[in-house]
């Protein structure tokens, strides 16, 4: 799957579950500078993104999911 | 005199004692005790220095090893705190300072440290304060709860005589907010025995990073709430968490299941769960779980124990008489852990406190029974209160603001229910015709944590009223379902 699709499956689902409706995916964002990614939303991110997606993250790699960049590039490896 | 004993003495003997050992790890780095000692002398002259002589000074949270110096710093210079969260609206942040009257803070202190390495401490009376948490108020105004140096030591005198032993080959974790209080018993335990604290930054997800520094740091003990693990329950099968020897759940009710759970990637892990409110210092209650056994729950809630040793604990009906047998009423809790009362607050501390026998008792809002085996059951709230990671949130203030921005015009009702992976959420309805929300969450953001902004918001076009005419907050609470 293409960086690309990856990013136009994911960016709905961003939205909803942190509830910004014009919400453009960047690479930097973050806890730190998302005010809505919570660890509630954060946690609901990672289920809707297993669900859409069809895989599941292993614990090990969530510690690395810091950024919107981190979970594009986990997320193109599971679809590779 | 009990703080110097159980705080500072403590303190300073880890100082002096393994001076050389790692008192912090912070985002990544590793802090000696030396290197901490030399931030506390530094900042202890900032304060000595300082224009104006104030016994409370604000101090603005970092995730930083300065921040800590600083309320080591200001405990030895006999001063107390008032922590300011740097992320929370700058209108609470000027109300909790107006309110206090302190106009010195300290905020990220990188005075440079001159050599002096200071080790003695300004006598200060056991009656003094050592810090004021705000928590939320249903007026719309934070509330300041007063915990005094007797408070903490005797808080400290019960934790250790549960029987929890912390040694400086330990490594504590520290995931609380330091506007919270249970993040004063993660650095306390920790800090007076010579261990190491090792905190989340912030900007983590939480859970995420405590999950990581158990498994990658080998943490030995720590507290966490139980929504922390709710999250890593999908997890749990990958997780091990052996190196943990014991773990405290608290901040919000336990449930048995997830405790059940727990115990296959905690193998080796004695879990506790404490309960208290901040006006009784951090925990006023105890229960040690049992690993295979039957563990006393109430609705698959574990029960919250018995009492502290520095804790007398009543139940109460609602004239004031004591219960019986298991008849439920309302925990009230008394002795040296109890707050003198709510800062500059009369009419609260009128209501709030009360004295029996000659006994100054606090009205705990917590509605439990007693147990047959002596343990105390806990059975919900008996006011509009609700815990948010943790966070104690009056429903009362969200629809103090929520209203202020109708200019009273509309009708508003919050209420915490459990979501479908069992966490507590604030939904808000409106009495009117859906809307676009933004304005209003943006108004709630600017008068509020966080933690408290609703994460639902629904519209009603009339509110449904029970039998005697009162808005219906439990069939409001059935929409949610």
């Amino acid at each position: 799957m293409e960086r690309s699709e990856i990013i136009e499956k994911l960016t709905p689902i961003a939205r909803a579950i942190f509830e910004s409706q014009d919400l453009v995916l960047t690479d930097d964002m973050s806890a730190d500078n998302v005010p809505t990614w919570t660890s509630l939303a954060f946690m609901q991110f990672l289920t809707e993104i297993e669900n859409q997606f069809g895989f599941k993250f292993k614990m090990m790699e969530l510690f690395n999911l810091k950024t919107m960049g981190n979970i594009i590039a986990s997320i193109e490896k599971h679809m590779a | 005199m009990m703080f110097e004993k159980y705080i500072l003495k403590s303190a300073c003997e880890s100082i002096a004692k393994y001076a050389e050992r790692n008192a912090f790890y912070i985002d990544g780095t590793h802090y000696t005790y030396r290197q901490f000692a030399e931030r506390v002398s530094a900042i202890r002259n900032v304060i000595r220095a300082a224009e104006k002589y104030e016994q409370i000074w604000g101090l603005s949270l970092h995730d930083d090893l300065n921040t800590y110096a600083s309320i080591f710093a200001l405990w030895m210079e006999g001063k107390a705190y008032v922590p300011l969260h740097p992320s929370w609206p700058e209108e609470r942040i000027a109300s909790i300072k107006e309110q206090v009257g302190c106009s010195n803070v300290l905020d990220a202190c990188d005075a440079q440290y001159t050599g002096d390495l200071l080790d003695d401490w300004v006598e200060a009376r056991e009656d003094d304060l050592a810090y004021i948490l705000f928590t939320s108020g249903s007026t719309g105004v934070p509330k300041g709860v007063q915990l005094t140096r007797r408070n903490i030591a005797a808080f400290m005198d019960s934790f250790w005589k549960t029987g929890i032993d912390i040694t400086p080959d330990d490594r504590c974790m520290q995931v609380f907010d330091l506007t919270f209080d249970v993040s004063v018993q993660s650095y306390l335990v920790a800090l007076t025995h010579g261990a190491c604290v090792y905190t989340v930054p912030y900007g983590q997800v939480k859970y995420l990073y405590a999950a990581s520094l158990i498994q990658e740091q080998g943490i030995t003990f720590g507290a966490m709430a139980p929504s922390m693990l709710t999250y890593l329950r999908p997890y749990f099968e990958e997780f091990d968490a052996s190196s943990m020897k014991a773990c405290i759940l608290t901040a919000e009710a336990c449930p048995v299941d997830l405790m059940e759970a727990w115990y296959g990637c905690a193998k080796n892990t004695e879990i506790y769960d404490f309960y208290g409110p901040t006006e009784a210092t951090i925990y006023c209650t105890y229960y040690k779980l049992t690993r295979g056994g039957e563990n006393l729950s109430l609705n698959g809630i574990i029960s919250i124990g018995k009492p502290l040793a520095n804790v007398q604990a009543i139940i109460i009906r609602d004239d004031g008489s004591l219960v019986e047998g298991q008849e439920k009423g309302e925990l009230c809790v008394a002795g040296d852990q109890v707050t003198p009362g709510y800062w500059k607050n009369e009419e609260k501390n009128a209501s709030s406190f009360f004295v029996r026998d000659g006994v100054r008792y606090y009205h705990t809002g917590d509605l439990c029974y007693w147990h047959e085996s002596g343990n105390i059951m806990y059975s919900g709230r008996i006011d509009q209160q609700a815990k948010i990671q943790g966070f104690r949130v009056e429903l009362g203030e969200i629809e103090h603001h929520a209203r202020t921005f109708y200019e009273n015009e509309r009708r508003v009702i919050a209420i915490a229910f459990q979501n479908v992976q069992n966490l507590t959420e604030i939904a808000l309805f409106v009495e009117a015709q859906a809307e676009d929300t933004k304005p209003l969450v943006e108004h709630l953001r600017s008068k509020m944590p966080h933690y408290m902004i609703p994460t639902r918001i629904l519209f009603e076009p009339t509110f449904p009223l029970n039998k005697s005419e009162k808005v219906d907050r439990n069939a409001l609470k059935e929409k949610l379902k």
